[in-house]
């Protein structure tokens, strides 16, 4: 209990650091963001009004502290080019982004774990040499040509699927968004398995090599009721962190695909910000795909401990 | 009887029957790996005097041609030769990984090694710095410096290359702070070897094979940031060609010429996939305690 | 009288056709105490695990394991795991890594009870308790609850032979269970196994590097080097000077480190 507080403390500090971090980046770094957000012809008055409003003409810490303030309490300021709360920009998004990388990430689960173990298991087997020779392929494959390539082969040629867009009616036409969904899932899904299931079978691999798992056999369980009752929770250690670390990956491999398949979502919508310098934008998508990943970190290593009870254990003899 | 200790069969000098038979071959993974690494690195120099066509040059005016004999990779929507682009971002692609492995590679061992051997507040902190970074997402540091720089080559670099330090600073740092509690590193201390001889005897013969392992992972994952940076539009901009950018500007264009999108693909695999090889390959062949089967 | 457990003509080959067994052969009687002494990589422990099909991955064992007659080598698993543990168990080098880290003791104690004897519940937990006072161990209510990396070394050895002797097996493989022992917790572990082996009447198969740690437990002694068996003896006579110029070597070694029992004390019992 105390250690998890702890995490959670730790958390909240990492939180506050990376929204420096992303503060400090976006206004100390050469060029001024205002005037660049107002592109050329930009009069001194203009300029000067978007200063105030962005709070530029106020000492840095001042600035930093009643962001911190804004963000805190739900206020994410307004978009330079839309002139719309950030805040609802994003929660417009939400509906594409959130279901594409949860999809995409239980998708790659379902598949990675047991596929791991299983190439683990037999590892010398056909299916093992195969999965671990499609994996070390797949790592080097970029997710956008898998898009691509999908888009080519399924929507283009064979008329499948759609080849990209987002239904303009939205979730009220179930059908046509998830048609529209498909390809982009599939896509973050391929190219997040061939990542974990070099993970899982890696960890499977790890495990079977342990002694106790022999001890086991030794005392008369089967090779597969020993992993089971042995190995499993071994290998669950490092592939719940996988996990965490695929499910940030999946967020972000979302941002990308969004633009491989013209989806609106959060991807598009940062990309737009970056290249039109949206900085109010930009900022806080950052951060909040930043605080997602953060979170989940803390969760994986809550979940490690709750696993392993060495973690759980000696850490709370130290503290 | 507690006094029992090992016996040791000493009159024997029998060898060890199961004697370790060190593979002289070298891994297959490194002779692939540095093939692979090693063609396109070839291109992308031989891209930097010579290109079939110029870059620029919209030739006969055969748009969105197939291959053949004049274009051996067809040719893009204004015309230009495919293959004389893809040689140009084989270049773009071997700065790119160097440029960021040196990034990464100086950042990365200063603070490592600052982490791993002096006092143990600079350690605490650098390594909570160092947690951060790790928690950062490349893309969204890019994303950062992009909308801070504009989009260039350099912003993916540095993008790449300040995530990539994070890496090879935590790896640094925990084999500095191992080789530096081994037995005969205190035995050298004991004997008078400073600091800066410790660490340029002891540790750093110790630590380079596990950082150029990670360094030639970091690489691999160079190519595939820059490419998905230039995919986006946030990469090197148009004159400079890049894998990334041509898939994307091919992407509309592909049921007619499909190769334009397929093409930079491989490309972009072929180097990755090699860098990765190389890794692995160079991990084998420094790691005795590895087994070949993984 | 026929063996209970006789190894025939053992071979073990790796798949690339290396021999790392060659022709092994010995017995082990109904209550008998057999040593198995050599020096590391001379194929001892390998034996041990070949007598329970647990060869590593890449390894073929050829020749005959019977037990009461019935090969174990051509056992199909199911029948072999049915063997395992109940009729056959083993106990390991290095208890730390031969126990699971993310499993309390008990739990692992009552594992076996559990597929072998259908033990569950409050009966197989006063079984595990019983079978901790049986090694031993003091405070059997912490322990059970503890996980392995909480015990100390001799706790945990404690542990695996509990784990072992719960099915009550005919035969208990031992390899080399004091070598990663203090000295003082080595003794105690092999007082506490001689003393199970009299009262248990299980047979035991002791493997070690350590001739005088074997003959604190073993009346017969097999002697092997590369893979082979140099001589089959007992430890009085081997002590005495037995007949293979390697097993003289062995015990003349032993005796300048260690001051091995002198050739009159034949009977392991006496070593209390």
């Amino acid at each position: 209990m105390r250690a998890a507080l702890l995490r959670i403390g730790t958390l909240l500090i990492s939180l506050v650091l990376a929204s420096v971090v992303v503060f400090v980046v976006l206004r100390l770094l050469p060029g001024d963001s205002a005037g660049t957000s107002l592109g050329v012809g930009t009069t001194a008055d203009q300029l000067e009004q978007l200063r105030s409003e962005l709070g530029t003409d106020q000492p840095v810490v001042t600035q930093y502290v009643q962001w911190l303030g804004q963000v805190v309490r739900g206020d994410l300021g307004t978009s330079f080019v839309s002139r719309l709360p950030v805040a609802d920009l994003i929660t417009q998004k939400l509906p594409i982004t959130v279901p594409l990388s949860l999809a995409a990430f239980v998708m790659a689960a379902l598949v990675s774990v047991p596929l791991g173990v299983f190439a683990a298991v037999h590892r010398r087997g056909p299916v093992g040499v195969a999965v671990s020779a499609v994996s070390q392929l797949g790592v080097a494959v970029p997710v956008f040509w898998v898009g691509v390539l999908l888009v080519l082969v399924l929507a283009l040629q064979a008329r499948l699927l759609p080849a990209g867009g987002f239904p303009r009616t939205g979730w009220d036409d179930p059908a046509a968004a998830v048609r529209s969904l498909v390809l982009p899932v599939v896509t973050v899904a391929i190219a997040m398995s061939a990542v974990m299931v070099r993970y899982v079978r890696s960890a499977t691999l790890d495990v079977l090599d342990q002694d106790h798992l022999r001890t086991a056999r030794s005392l008369g369980y089967g090779r597969w009721h020993a992993l089971a009752r042995h190995g499993l929770r071994g290998a669950a250690v490092p592939v719940v962190s996988i996990l965490g670390i695929e499910l940030a990956t999946s967020l972000l491999g979302a941002v990308v695909i969004e633009n491989v398949f013209a989806l609106p979502g959060l991807g598009t919508l940062l990309l737009d910000s970056v290249k039109a310098r949206d900085l109010p934008v930009v900022q806080a998508l950052v951060l909040g795909l930043t605080a997602v990943v953060l979170v989940t970190n803390a969760l994986v290593d809550l979940a490690q401990r709750a696993i392993d009870p060495r973690l759980r254990l000696s850490k709370e003899v130290a503290a | 009887m507690t006094d029992l200790t090992t016996a040791v069969p000493a009159a024997t000098g029998a060898a060890e029957p199961r004697p370790r038979r060190r593979a002289r071959r070298l891994p297959p993974s490194l002779v692939v790996g540095a093939v692979l690494v090693g063609l396109v690195a070839l291109v992308g120099l031989v891209s930097l005097v010579w290109t079939p066509y110029a870059l620029d040059d919209t030739g006969d005016g055969a748009r969105l041609a197939g291959p053949s004999a004049a274009h051996w990779g067809g040719t893009d929507r204004l015309g230009r030769d495919l293959l004389s682009q893809l040689m140009a971002g084989a270049g773009n692609a071997l700065v790119v990984a160097v440029a960021s492995m040196v990034v990464a590679g100086v950042l990365g061992v200063t603070v490592g090694v600052l982490a791993g051997a002096t006092r143990r507040w600079v350690d605490v902190t650098l390594l909570s710095a160092v947690d951060l970074l790790i928690a950062f997402p490349t893309l969204l540091l890019a994303m950062l410096i992009v909308t801070v720089r504009g989009a260039s080559l350099w912003s993916a670099v540095w993008a790449i290359g300040i995530s990539g330090s994070a890496v090879i600073a935590r790896v640094t740092r925990v084999n500095v702070a191992r080789v530096l509690r081994e037995d005969y590193v205190t035995a050298a201390h004991a004997a008078g070897t400073g600091w800066w001889g410790t660490v340029t005897r002891h540790v750093v013969p110790n630590v380079w094979p596990t950082l150029l392992v990670q360094l030639m992972l970091l690489g691999g994952g160079a190519v595939l940031a820059e490419a998905s940076l230039s995919y986006l539009g946030l990469g090197a901009p148009p004159p400079q060609a890049s894998w990334g950018r041509l898939l994307q500007e091919a992407q509309s264009t592909m049921l007619v010429q499909p190769w334009g999108a397929i093409l930079p693909g491989v490309a972009i695999v072929v180097t990755v996939l090699g860098l990765n090889l190389l890794g692995d390959g160079i991990r084998e062949r420094t790691d005795p305690n590895l087994r070949g089967d993984r | 009288m026929t063996a209970l457990l006789s190894v025939d003509d053992l071979r073990v080959e790796t798949s690339t056709g290396r021999t790392l067994l060659d022709g092994v052969s010995w017995s082990l009687d109904a209550g008998g105490r057999l040593g198995i002494v050599g020096e590391s990589g001379s194929g001892k422990s390998l034996t041990a695990l070949a007598v329970l099909g647990l060869l590593p991955e890449g390894m073929r064992a050829t020749g005959r394991v019977l037990l009461d007659g019935t090969d174990l080598l051509t056992l199909p698993p199911r029948a072999l795991g049915r063997v395992r543990g109940a009729q056959v168990a083993m106990v390991f080098q290095e208890p730390l890594t031969a126990l699971d880290p993310l499993m309390t003791v008990g739990r692992q104690i009552t594992g076996p009870l559990r597929l072998h004897r259908g033990l569950r519940g409050s009966a197989a937990r006063d079984e595990a308790a019983r079978l901790a006072r049986l090694v031993h161990l003091t405070d059997t209510e912490r322990i059970l609850r503890s996980y392995p990396w909480q015990l100390s070394g001799g706790q945990r050895q404690r542990v695996a032979l509990a784990m072992a002797l719960a099915c009550e097996p005919r035969v208990l493989l031992a390899d080399e269970p004091t070598t990663a022992l203090d000295v003082t917790v080595q003794a105690e572990v092999l007082d506490l196994l001689d003393d199970l082996v009299d009262r248990t009447g299980v047979a035991l198969a002791f493997v070690s590097h350590d001739l005088p740690v074997v003959a604190r437990v073993a009346r017969d002694l097999v002697v092997m080097r590369d893979g082979r068996v140099v001589e089959r003896t007992t430890v009085a006579d081997a002590l005495a000077g037995g007949e293979a110029a390697y097993t003289r070597d062995l015990v003349a070694a032993a005796r300048a480190v260690t001051g091995l029992p002198t050739p009159t004390r034949t009977a392991p019992e006496d070593a209390r």
